[in-house]
C-alpha cells in the first residue's frame, strides 16, 4: 500500500513538472505571444532601416540626447541594425572604437561628419531619440547625404 | 524544398561517421549521434574550405555530402546491428507512454514554431551567431573578412568559435538567400540531444526510465525557448548529449569507436561555444578516470587519446583566432589572471543565483528538484560506476561554469538573470540521464533489479 502511494507520488511529481514546464511555455508562445510581439517590434525597426538604406551604401545611427538609463534601446537597434544591413555598412562610431554594450555605444556616438561617413561608405544618416511620453526609442529624422 | 534536401544531406552526412564508428550502437543510438554529427562534421569541412579561400556553396555541400553519403552506404553494407539488449521490466502503461509522448511532442513543436515561423528574434541570435552566419555565407575566412578585426563590432564576440554560425551559413548557402533558415538545423539537433538521453538511460534502466526522463526534458522551458531560436545553445546541449551518451557506451564496452566519437562530439562543443572547453576538459577527466586501479594505465591512455583528438580538430581555430583583436568580454584569457582570486568574495551570490534558478519552476518545473530527490533518495547506487560518473560529469558541469562569473566586468546580478537559465540548459542532458538512470525499480526503472542493464560499467 505504501509502495502504491510513493508509486503515484512520484508519478505526480513527473507530471505536475511536465505540466508547469509546458504550461508557462504555452503561455509565452500563445498566450502572452512574446515572440509574435517581438517579431513586430522588429520587424518595424527592420522596415525603417531598409527603407533609410541606399542601396549598396551605408547607415550611420545618431542617439540624439539618449539618457543613459535607456542604453539598452540603443544597443538592441544597434544590434539589430547591424544584423539587418549586413554586409552594408552600419556604423555608429569610428570602426576602432570598441562597442561592447549600450553604454560603450552611447559614450561613443558622435557624429564624424557627412565626408567621413561617404569615405566610410555610408550615404545616409537616421537620428534616433527616446519619446518621453511612451518611453520607447523613436526615429526622428532620416537625412541622405547625396553627392 | 533546399532547406529540407539541406537537412536531409546533413542527417546522411551525419550518418557515415556515426554508423562507422559505433560499430556496435544501436539503430536508435545512430539516429541519435548521426542527427548531432551531421550538422557539426558539414559545418567543420566548410570551415576548414572557408580557411583555404572556398567560401560555402550549394555545389561544395552536395559533393562534401555524396563523399560522405558513399561513405555510409558502405558503412551500411557492412554493418552488423546490434540488437537492443531486452529488459524483462513490468511493461510501461500506455497512459504513460501517451503522456511522456505528449511532453516530447510539444517540445518539437516548440522548437519547430520558432526556428520555422518566427525571423530572427533572439538578441544573442542577431549580435552574434546569426550575424556571424551572413558573414561566413558572404567571405571566405581567408583573406580574413573586416569584420574580425572591427572593433565596434566587438559585441558580437570576434573570438567566438565558428562552428554553429558555418552551419547556419551552410544552409544560407542551399536555400541560396541569407534569410531566416539558418535556425533550421535545430529540427535534427533537438530531436538528436532527446534520443541521445532517451538511448543512454534505456540501456541503463529500461524503457519507462528512458521515456520518463526525455519527458522531463523535453519541455523545460530553456529548451524551447532557445532550442529553434538561432543561438548557439541547442548545438552545444546537443553535442553534450551525445559525448555523455558515448563516454557511458565506451565506459561499458570500451568500444574505441565511442571513444572517439566521445572526443569528436567534445571538440564539437569546444567549436561551439568557449564554455565547450571546459566540457571537453570535464569529459577528459571522467575517461581518463573511468575504470578501477587494474585498469587505470588503459583508461590514462583513452584520455590521452581523447585529448589529443580534441586538440587536432580545435587547432585550426586556435591558429585561426591567434592574432585576432581580444576585448574585456575575453573570459578565457582573464580566467588565468589573479582577478578569480581577489572575486572570490562574489561566491556567495553566485551560488545564490544558482540555486534560484535551479528551482525556478517557471523555468525547469520540478526538474532539477526531482535530480535532487532522486540523488538523495537513490544515493546508494551511486556505487554504481555509471551512474556515479553521471554524478560527477554533472557536477563538475555546474562548478564549471561558476569561474566565469567570478571574473565578469558585467553587473554580476544583470548577468546571471539573462545567463543562467541557458547555462543550466546546457548541462539538462545530463540531469535528465542521471534522473533515468535514478529511477527506481518501484516505478518502472530495472536497473535496481536484477534484470538491469549494463550497470557494470566493464565489458562482461
Amino acid at each position: 500500500m505504501s509502495r502504491e502511494i510513493l508509486k503515484w507520488s512520484v508519478r505526480i511529481l513527473v507530471l505536475t513538472s511536465v505540466g508547469l514546464c509546458i504550461g508557462f511555455d504555452f503561455i509565452r508562445l500563445f498566450e502572452s505571444n512574446e515572440p509574435s510581439h517581438l517579431a513586430k517590434t522588429y520587424h518595424l525597426w527592420d522596415g525603417w532601416l531598409t527603407y533609410a538604406v541606399v542601396p549598396d551604401r551605408g547607415l550611420f545611427l545618431k542617439f540624439d540626447h539618449f539618457p543613459a538609463g535607456d542604453a539598452g534601446y540603443a544597443q538592441n537597434i544597434y544590434f539589430r541594425a547591424v544584423y539587418d544591413l549586413y554586409p552594408q555598412p552600419l556604423l555608429a562610431t569610428d570602426l576602432s572604437k570598441k562597442i561592447s554594450n549600450g553604454d560603450e555605444l552611447l559614450t561613443e556616438n558622435q557624429y564624424p561628419g557627412d565626408q567621413w561617413l561617404r569615405n566610410h561608405g555610408v550615404d545616409s544618416v537616421m537620428t534616433i531619440q527616446m519619446d518621453a511620453k511612451r518611453d520607447l526609442p523613436v526615429v526622428s529624422g532620416i537625412r541622405w547625404l547625396g553627392d | 524544398m533546399w532547406c529540407v534536401i539541406g537537412l536531409c544531406l546533413l542527417v546522411i552526412s551525419g550518418y557515415a561517421v556515426a554508423a562507422g564508428l559505433a560499430r556496435e550502437a544501436s539503430r536508435l543510438e545512430v539516429a541519435a549521434l548521426a542527427l548531432c554529427m551531421g550538422p557539426a562534421i558539414i559545418g567543420f569541412c566548410l570551415i576548414l574550405l572557408s580557411m583555404l579561400g572556398i567560401r560555402p556553396a550549394r555545389l561544395e555541400i552536395l559533393a562534401i555530402a555524396a563523399v560522405f553519403a558513399a561513405a555510409g552506404i558502405a558503412v551500411h553494407r557492412f554493418r552488423r546491428v546490434k540488437p537492443e539488449p531486452k529488459s524483462r521490466s513490468e511493461p510501461t502503461p500506455s497512459w504513460w507512454i501517451i503522456i511522456c509522448c505528449v511532453a516530447i511532442g510539444y517540445g518539437f513543436m516548440a522548437v519547430a514554431i520558432d526556428a520555422l515561423l518566427y525571423p530572427v528574434i533572439e538578441w544573442d541570435a542577431f549580435a552574434i551567431w546569426q550575424l556571424k552566419a551572413k558573414v561566413l555565407a558572404i567571405y571566405p575566412l581567408y583573406p580574413q573578412p573586416g569584420y574580425f578585426t572591427n572593433l565596434s563590432l566587438s559585441y558580437s564576440h570576434l573570438r567566438y568559435p565558428l562552428l554553429v554560425p558555418m552551419i547556419s551559413a551552410a544552409m544560407h548557402a542551399m536555400t541560396g538567400r541569407l534569410d531566416d533558415l539558418g535556425k533550421t538545423v535545430a529540427l535534427l539537433f533537438y530531436p538528436g540531444m532527446e534520443l541521445a538521453v532517451f538511448a543512454a538511460v534505456r540501456r541503463i534502466n529500461g524503457n519507462t526510465a528512458a521515456l520518463t526522463a526525455t519527458a522531463l526534458l523535453a519541455g523545460v522551458e530553456p529548451l524551447c525557448r532557445y532550442g529553434g531560436s538561432g543561438t548557439a545553445e541547442m548545438a552545444i546541449t546537443a553535442f553534450y548529449a551525445c559525448s555523455l551518451l558515448c563516454i557511458l557506451r565506451w565506459r561499458e564496452n570500451r568500444d574505441r569507436g565511442f571513444l572517439v566519437l566521445a572526443a569528436i562530439f567534445s571538440a564539437w562543443m569546444a567549436w561551439t561555444k568557449n564554455e565547450g572547453l571546459a566540457l571537453a576538459a570535464i569529459n577528459a577527466i571522467v575517461v581518463a578516470a573511468s575504470g578501477s586501479r587494474a585498469r587505470r594505465r588503459n583508461s590514462l591512455l583513452a584520455g590521452a587519446i581523447f585529448v589529443g583528438i580534441v586538440a587536432a580538430i580545435y587547432l585550426p581555430w586556435i591558429l585561426y583566432s591567434w592574432g585576432l583583436p581580444r576585448t574585456d568580454e575575453d573570459y578565457a584569457g582573464r580566467l588565468a589572471s589573479p582577478q578569480i582570486f581577489s572575486n572570490l568574495g562574489r561566491l556567495g551570490t553566485i551560488l545564490t543565483g544558482f540555486g534560484q534558478e535551479l528551482i525556478d519552476w517557471e523555468h525547469w518545473g520540478l526538474f532539477w528538484i526531482i535530480a535532487a530527490g532522486l540523488a538523495l533518495a537513490e544515493w546508494r547506487r551511486f556505487k554504481n560506476p555509471q551512474i556515479a560518473a553521471i554524478g560527477i560529469l554533472l557536477a563538475l558541469h555546474l562548478v564549471a561554469y561558476m569561474p566565469a562569473f567570478l571574473i565578469t566586468n558585467w553587473n554580476l546580478e544583470e548577468l546571471m538573470s539573462v545567463t543562467l537559465d541557458r547555462l543550466l540548459m546546457h548541462a539538462a542532458p545530463a540531469g535528465a540521464i542521471l534522473i533515468g538512470a535514478l529511477w527506481p525499480a518501484w516505478v518502472g526503472g530495472t536497473a535496481g533489479s536484477k534484470t538491469g542493464i549494463s550497470l557494470s560499467g566493464h565489458r562482461p
